[in-house]
C-alpha cells in the first residue's frame, strides 16, 4: 500500500510536471560595441527609441546646449493648429492656406502619407501631397497658382484652387520583366495620376483666367519627407558638396550625368540665393527638396513653409503667399460676395485702420491692396521663429535597429556591392557647421539666436545630395530627383500608422520592394545596372538588401 | 401531480423564451400569467392534500413559493415604475411630491477615470436625499433608484417606482422561505464540479529567443505603475495580461512577460518578425498563410504592404494586432502621472502633452524612455537601472497619494507569479483521475488540504492587492467554487464512507481551477463597476457558487455511478434539498440586491430566468414521494448529471449567447 500511494504521488507529479518553462540561461551583458553605422546621426544627432515618437526626439546638441525650452515652444508651434484669429497663440491663418498645421502634411514628423483614388483630401492629418502644377513644354510651374496650390481660405475669402475637383488615380503597371523575379517571386506596381479641370482654379471660374493664360498644364505629386535629420545634412560643409558634384561629374558613372543647370565643368551653375528683402546676396550651393530649388536650412523649406503653407506672416515675410501671376487677387477683389463682406473682416484684421488703404470707398482697390500688401503685421513673433528653426535643426535620427541581425548586415554589403551605395552615399562627416543664413535672420548682431550644431559628426543619410533620373512612367516635374535620405523611413508606418511604405517622391512604392524596382524601369534610369544586378541575386540576399533599408 | 406537470411546463416555457428575440414582454404574457396561477393553486391543493401543514419547516417553505408568486402578481398588476428625467436645479412633480435634482456627481477611484459611484444629490419636498448605484430613498410610498446620467453632467435619470405592496409581500415570502430553509437543516456539504476540458498549453519549440531586455532590468522595470484598463497597477501586471493575452502563456521561448512586454517597445524589429501572436482562428491564420497556431506581426501583411484583416470580420486578429500596436508604439505605456488641475492623468511618452507642463516634466515625460533605450543598448546597466529609479521616484513624486501602497503591490506581484500556472490544476486532476480508480483517503484528503491553503492563498493576495473581496469576474467566482470544493471535500470525506467522495472532490476542484485559468484573459483584480460595490453582491455571489459547486458534485456523482462507482449516489442524494436551498438562498439575495440597485427585484434578465429553471429543475429530485421515479437510483443518475446543463447555461449560456445585465460576471 505504502509503495503504491508513493507510486501515485510520483506519477502524478510526473505526468503534470510537463511545462513550457525553461530555465533561461544567466544574461550575459550586452555588446558595447557596435560599428560606426549605427550612429545614423553621428554621437550628437542620434536617438534611439522605436516608438511613434521616433522622429520627435531632441539630438544631444539640444540637451546638451540649453535648447530644451525653446525646442519645447518649437514643437507646439509645429504640432498644433493654427486659427484665423486675428491675436492670440497660433493665430494668422489665411486668408488664403495650404493646411492649418504643420502636421497635416508631416505626419509623426515623417514622410506623407499615400491616398486613395478620389478628390484630393487636404483636411485629414497625413496627406503630405503637395500639387506640382506645371507647363509640360517649359517644365516650369505655372504662374496662376502659387507654387504650392492654396485649397483652403478663411471666409468672405475662397480658395485658389477646389481640392474636390484635383481627382487622384491609381493605375498599375508593368515593368519590362513583368513584375517578376526569374525565380518566380512576383511584385506589383502602381502610379499615380492627377487631373485637375479648369474651372477647379478660382481664377477661371471668376472670368479673371481664359483658357489662353492659363495654357497647357499637367499635374504631379509631390510629397512632404521627413523633418528629422535636416539640421546634420545642413552641417555637411559647401566644399564637402562641391566635392561630391564634382566626383561624380569626373567619373561618368551615371548614364544621364548631372543636371547641367546646377553643376557643369567643374563648377557651380545655380546656386541659392535668398530674395527676400533681407538677403546677405551670398550664394550658396542647393542642398534640400527633390527639385534642389533651397540652399541652407535657415531659408530652406521649413523656414519658408512655416510662413507659405498657413500664410502666417512674419518679421521677414510681411506679405501673401499667393500666385507669381496676381490672378487670385484681382478674383476676389472683383468677386461680388467677398466684395459684401470685406469691410467687416478687415474691420477685424485692421481695428486701427493702421493700413488706410484697406479702407477707401473702393472695396475692389481694398481688396487687392490687402491681399497684394508687403507691409503686412507680424502675425508670428520672432522668438516663435526662432523656436521653430531650434526645433527644425534639433530633432535627431533613429539609430539602426536590428543591427545584429546577420541579414542586416548582409544587405548592406550587397547594397554597397551591386552599386545603390553610389546615388546612395552611405556616409559624410559634417564641417564646422558654421550657421549659414542668407536672410539674416539669425545671424544679425542680435544675441540669443543660437541653434543646435553638429560640428564633425559622422552621420549616415544614405544620399549624395545630388539630383538623378529613374525616367519612371509619370515622373517628377522636369525629371531631374534629388537622391532622397534613406535614413529612418523603415521607421514609417510606425510613426504615421500608415499601412504602406509610401516610398518614393509620390509615396508609389507600397513595399520596399517595390521602391527599388521603380529603380529600374526605364533602361535610361540611372539605377538601371543596379536594379539588374539587384534581379540576380538570390531570394534570400534580395530580402536581406529589403531588410537592411528597412532597418536603416 | 398536476402541480409539478405545471411546474415542469413553466420551466420550459421559461427555457424557450429566453431564447426569444422579444424575450422581456413574454415572461409576463397572459399565458404564463395563467401557468403560474394554475400552478400555484394546484400547489395549493398539493400541499393541503399533502397534509404539508403537520411538517411546518416544509410547509413553510412551500407556502413561501407562494407568497413570493402573490407578491409578484401584485407587483405586475399594481405598481407603477416611471424614469425621470431631472435637470440641474429643475424640479419636477410626481405623485404629489416636489423632486429636484441639486447636483449629480461620478466619484471616481483615486488616481483614475474610473466610475466608482454615481450620486443625484435631490431635494424631495424641501428634504434632502443622495441617490446612488446601491443605495436608493424612500419617501413615503415612493422609491427612488440612480439609472443613469446625461453625459454632460448636468442631468440625471432617477427611476421612481410605487409598489409598496407587492415588494413588501415578495420579501415577507424571502423570509418565509429563509425561516423554513433553516428549520430544515441539515449538515451542508460543499462541494465543485465543474465539467469543462480546456486544451493543456503545448510546449513551445526550442528556437532562439528573440532580442530582449536582461531579465533582471526587465523585472526592475515590472516594479513601475502603469495606467490601463481604467485602474493602476504594476506594470508587471499588465505585462502578464499582455504575454498570456499575446502567446496564450505567461512567459515565451524562456523569456518572462516583462521581456516579452518590453521587448516590443525596446526592439521592435525584432518582434516583428517572431512568431509568438497565437492565433486559435483557423480562418485567420489561412489568411496569413500560416497554418501553425502562432504568427508573427509581418504575417498581418500581404506582400503589397496592404492589412489583410481590413473587413472587421477577424475579431480575434484585429484585436491582437491592436494590441501589440499600443506596446510597439508606446501607447500603452502610460507610467508618466502629472498633476492637472483636474487631476491626476497618467501620460505615455507619445501622447499629447498638457502644453502647461513645465520644460522639465516634459522633457523627462517625452524623452526619458529614448534616453533609457541609449543606456540599455550601449549596455550601460547602472545607469539604466538609476533611470528605473528615477521614474519610480517621479511616480512617487506625482502621484504619491493614488498609488497602491507597496504591500498591496507585493501582493499583487505574487498574486500574478503564482496565479498564471496551470500546473496546480493539472496536479489535482490528475491526482483525482488516478485516485478515483485507486482511492486512498490519506493522500486525497491531503491533497485538498493542500489546496485549500493554496486557493485561500491566492484569494487573500487579491483580496489584499484589489482592496476587496475578489468576487466580481468568471475568473474570482471560479476560484471560489474551487475552495469551497476543496474546503468541502476535507469535511466530507471524514464523514462519508464513499471512497470516491474525495476524489470527485479532488476533480471539481482541478476542473473550477482550470476553468477560472480560461477566464484570465480579462484583466485581473480589476476595480469594480458602481453597481457591484455592495456587500450584497459577496452574500450573493458565494452561496451561488457554492451551490453551483454542489450540484456540479452531485452530476459527477451521477456520472460515477453510470461508471460502476456506486457508492457516492446516496451521498448526492443527501445533498440534493440543502444545495437547492442554498441555491435559492442565492437567487432571492440576488434579488434583494438588483431591487436596491435596479429599481426591480426580478427583471426577467437571462440570468435571472435560467437561475429560476436550474431550481425548478433540481427542487424535483426532492420530491421523490410524489415523483416515485427518482427512487430509481438510474434515473436518479442520469437526472442530476444531465441537469447539469442548466448549471452551464445559467453560468455560460447566458453570458455568450443572451447577454443581458449579468454580462458582466
Amino acid at each position: 500500500m505504502k509503495y503504491r500511494h508513493l507510486f501515485i504521488v510520483a506519477g502524478v507529479c510526473a505526468i503534470s510536471a510537463c511545462s513550457d518553462n525553461h530555465t533561461p540561461e544567466p544574461d550575459e551583458e550586452q555588446a558595447v560595441a557596435f560599428p560606426e553605422w549605427y550612429y545614423t546621426g553621428g554621437k550628437l544627432g542620434t536617438s534611439y527609441i522605436t516608438t511613434s515618437a521616433a522622429f520627435e526626439q531632441p539630438s544631444k546638441s539640444v540637451e546638451e546646449g540649453g535648447f530644451l525650452a525653446s525646442f519645447k515652444r518649437g514643437e507646439q508651434l509645429f504640432e498644433k493648429n493654427y486659427v484665423s484669429n486675428s491675436s492670440g497663440v497660433r493665430s494668422g491663418l489665411g486668408p488664403m492656406y495650404v493646411r492649418s498645421s504643420c502636421m497635416h502634411c508631416h505626419p509623426g514628423y515623417g514622410h506623407g502619407k499615400s491616398q486613395p483614388d478620389g478628390a484630393f483630401r487636404t483636411n485629414e492629418m497625413g496627406n503630405g501631397y503637395l500639387l506640382v502644377v506645371y507647363n509640360p513644354t517649359t517644365q516650369g510651374y505655372v504662374n496662376w497658382l502659387a507654387g504650392m496650390p492654396q485649397g483652403h481660405a478663411v471666409a468672405p475669402f475662397k480658395a485658389p484652387l477646389d481640392e474636390n475637383k484635383v481627382i487622384l488615380k491609381w493605375h498599375e503597371y508593368t515593368d519590362p520583366w513583368g513584375n517578376r523575379f526569374d525565380d518566380g517571386e512576383t511584385y506589383s506596381l502602381r502610379y499615380p495620376e492627377v487631373n485637375m479641370s479648369r474651372d477647379a482654379v478660382y481664377a477661371y471660374r471668376q472670368g479673371v483666367l481664359t483658357d489662353e493664360l492659363m495654357g497647357d498644364y499637367e499635374v504631379r505629386l509631390e510629397s512632404t519627407i521627413g523633418i528629422y535629420g535636416t539640421g546634420l545634412l545642413d552641417a555637411i560643409s559647401d566644399e564637402d558638396i562641391k566635392a561630391q558634384y564634382a566626383a561624380e561629374e569626373k567619373d561618368g558613372y551615371m548614364p544621364n550625368g548631372l543636371n547641367p543647370a546646377v553643376f557643369a565643368g567643374g563648377e557651380w551653375k545655380g546656386q541659392y540665393t535668398s530674395k527676400e528683402v533681407s538677403s546677405d546676396g551670398k550664394t550658396y550651393p542647393l542642398r534640400y527638396t527633390y527639385a534642389l530649388s533651397r540652399g541652407p536650412l535657415q531659408d530652406a523649406p521649413g523656414a519658408n513653409a512655416y510662413w507659405n503653407i498657413t500664410n502666417v506672416t512674419r518679421s521677414d515675410r510681411r506679405y501673401h503667399y499667393k500666385d507669381a501671376g496676381g490672378y487670385y487677387a484681382k478674383a476676389a477683389a472683383s468677386d461680388p460676395e467677398v466684395q459684401a463682406s470685406f469691410a467687416s473682416y478687415i474691420e477685424g484684421i485692421d481695428p486701427d485702420h493702421t493700413h488706410p488703404e484697406w479702407f477707401t470707398s473702393d472695396v475692389e482697390q481694398n481688396i487687392l491692396a490687402y491681399i497684394n500688401s508687403t507691409t503686412l503685421p507680424a502675425e508670428a513673433t520672432d522668438q516663435n521663429y526662432i523656436d521653430l528653426m531650434v526645433w527644425h535643426r534639433g530633432l535627431a535620427v533613429p539609430a539602426v535597429r536590428g543591427i545584429d541581425n546577420p541579414a542586416v548586415e548582409r544587405g548592406k554589403e550587397l547594397f554597397e556591392e551591386i552599386g545603390c551605395a553610389y546615388c546612395h552615399r552611405p556616409s559624410w562627416t559634417t564641417g564646422s557647421d558654421e550657421i549659414r543664413d542668407p536672410a539674416q535672420f539669425f545671424t544679425k548682431s542680435e544675441p540669443g539666436r543660437l541653434l543646435p550644431q553638429y560640428p564633425y559628426q559622422k552621420i549616415w543619410p544614405y544620399t549624395d545630395m545630388v539630383q538623378h533620373k529613374l525616367l519612371m512612367v509619370n515622373d517628377i516635374r522636369n525629371g531631374w530627383c534629388r537622391t532622397t535620405p534613406l535614413w529612418g523611413r523603415g521607421l514609417h508606418q510606425m510613426v504615421t500608422g500608415s499601412e504602406y511604405a509610401d516610398r518614393l517622391h509620390d509615396c508609389r512604392a507600397r513595399t520596399t520592394l517595390e521602391a527599388i524596382m521603380w529603380h529600374g524601369t526605364s533602361a535610361q534610369s540611372d539605377a538601371y545596372e543596379t536594379v539588374r544586378k539587384f534581379r540576380a541575386l538570390s531570394k534570400e540576399d534580395r530580402d536581406a538588401v529589403v531588410t537592411f533599408l528597412d532597418a536603416i | 401531480m398536476i402541480g409539478f406537470v405545471l411546474l415542469a411546463l413553466a420551466a420550459l416555457a421559461l427555457a424557450v423564451i429566453s431564447c426569444l428575440p422579444d424575450a422581456a414582454g413574454l415572461y409576463t404574457s397572459p399565458p404564463m400569467l395563467v401557468l403560474w396561477g394554475a400552478m400555484a393553486v394546484f400547489s395549493l391543493r398539493y400541499i393541503i392534500h399533502k397534509r404539508l401543514f403537520k411538517r411546518p419547516s416544509v410547509f413553510l417553505v412551500h407556502l413561501a413559493f407562494i407568497v413570493i408568486l402573490i407578491g409578484g402578481a401584485l407587483t405586475h398588476f399594481w405598481s407603477t415604475e416611471e424614469r425621470l428625467h431631472l435637470r440641474q436645479n429643475e424640479s419636477m412633480n410626481f405623485a404629489g411630491y416636489s423632486i429636484t435634482l441639486t447636483k449629480f456627481d461620478i466619484v471616481y477611484y483615486p488616481g483614475t477615470k474610473t466610475p466608482a459611484d454615481y450620486i443625484s444629490t435631490l431635494e424631495i419636498d424641501g428634504d434632502t436625499a443622495s441617490v446612488s448605484m446601491n443605495k436608493t430613498v424612500v419617501k413615503g410610498s415612493l422609491r427612488l433608484f440612480q439609472t443613469a446620467y446625461d453625459q454632460d453632467g448636468l442631468g440625471s435619470i432617477i427611476t421612481v417606482s410605487q409598489d409598496a405592496k407587492g415588494t413588501t409581500v415578495t420579501y415577507v415570502g424571502y423570509a418565509l422561505l429563509a425561516i423554513g430553509m433553516m428549520l430544515c437543516s441539515i449538515p451542508r456539504r460543499i462541494r465543485n464540479i465543474c465539467i469543462f476540458i480546456s486544451l493543456l498549453i503545448l510546449p513551445m519549440g526550442a528556437s532562439a529567443a528573440p532580442k530582449s531586455l536582461p531579465k533582471d532590468i526587465a523585472e526592475n522595470m515590472g516594479h513601475l505603475y502603469i495606467y490601463h484598463g481604467g485602474r493602476i497597477k504594476p506594470l508587471s501586471t499588465l505585462a502578464s495580461d499582455f504575454t498570456l493575452k499575446l502567446c496564450g502563456s505567461t512567459s515565451y521561448n524562456g523569456l518572462s512577460a516583462e521581456q516579452v512586454f518590453t521587448g516590443w517597445l525596446f526592439y521592435y524589429d525584432a518582434w516583428k518578425t517572431e512568431p509568438c501572436i497565437k492565433i486559435k482562428d483557423k480562418a485567420s491564420r489561412l489568411a496569413m498563410g500560416n497554418t501553425s497556431g502562432y504568427v508573427a506581426l509581418k504575417d498581418f501583411f500581404n506582400s503589397d504592404g496592404s492589412y489583410i484583416f481590413k473587413d472587421g470580420l477577424h475579431p480575434e486578429a484585429n484585436e491582437k494586432f491592436a494590441l501589440v500596436s499600443t506596446a510597439a508604439t508606446g501607447a500603452i505605456w502610460s507610467i508618466f502621472p502629472y498633476n492637472s488641475v483636474t487631476g491626476i492623468e497618467w501620460l505615455s511618452p507619445v501622447d499629447d502633452l498638457p502644453e502647461d507642463m513645465n520644460v522639465d516634466q516634459w522633457h523627462f515625460t517625452s524623452h526619458c524612455l529614448n534616453y533609457l533605450s541609449e543606456l540599455i543598448n550601449t549596455g550601460e546597466r547602472e545607469k539604466a537601472y538609476s533611470v528605473i529609479e528615477k521614474i519610480k521616484a517621479y511616480q512617487i513624486q506625482e502621484a504619491g497619494e493614488v498609488l497602491p501602497s507597496s504591500l498591496q503591490t507585493s501582493c499583487e506581484r505574487a498574486f500574478m507569479k503564482l496565479s498564471r500556472t496551470i500546473f496546480p490544476a493539472i496536479f489535482v486532476l490528475v491526482a483525482g483521475l488516478i485516485l478515483f480508480f485507486f482511492p486512498h483517503r490519506y493522500v486525497c484528503v491531503s491533497i485538498l488540504g493542500v489546496a485549500s491553503v493554496w486557493i485561500l492563498s491566492l484569494i487573500v493576495l487579491e483580496w489584499i492587492a484589489g482592496g476587496r473581496l475578489p468576487m466580481a469576474n468568471g475568473y474570482e467566482t471560479m476560484q471560489w467554487m474551487a475552495l469551497s470544493g476543496a474546503l468541502g471535500g476535507v469535511y466530507a470525506s471524514r464523514r462519508s464512507t464513499a471512497n470516491t467522495l474525495g476524489p470527485i472532490c479532488l476533480i471539481v476542484v482541478a476542473l473550477a481551477l482550470i476553468v477560472a485559468r480560461m477566464g484570465q484573459s480579462n484583466p485581473q483584480v480589476s476595480l469594480l463597476v458602481p453597481v457591484l460595490r455592495s456587500p450584497l453582491l459577496s452574500i450573493h455571489v458565494l452561496t451561488v457558487m457554492i451551490a453551483y459547486a454542489g450540484l456540479a458534485i452531485m452530476a459527477l456523482a451521477g456520472a460515477a455511478w453510470l461508471l460502476g462507482k456506486r457508492d457516492v449516489l446516496a451521498v448526492s442524494r443527501r445533498m440534493v434539498r440543502p444545495v437547492v436551498f442554498l441555491l435559492a438562498t442565492g437567487i432571492f439575495i440576488g434579488a434583494v440586491w438588483a431591487n436596491q440597485s435596479w429599481g426591480r427585484y426580478w427583471g426577467w434578465d437571462p440570468k435571472e430566468v435560467w437561475a429560476l429553471i436550474t431550481m425548478i429543475v433540481y427542487s424535483f429530485p426532492i420530491h421523490t414521494a410524489t415523483l416515485k421515479f427518482f427512487k430509481c437510483d438510474r434515473i436518479y443518475a442520469i437526472y442530476t448529471l444531465v441537469a447539469f446543463l442548466c448549471v452551464l447555461m445559467t453560468y455560460f449560456g447566458v453570458n455568450f449567447v443572451l447577454g443581458g445585465l449579468h454580462s458582466y460576471a
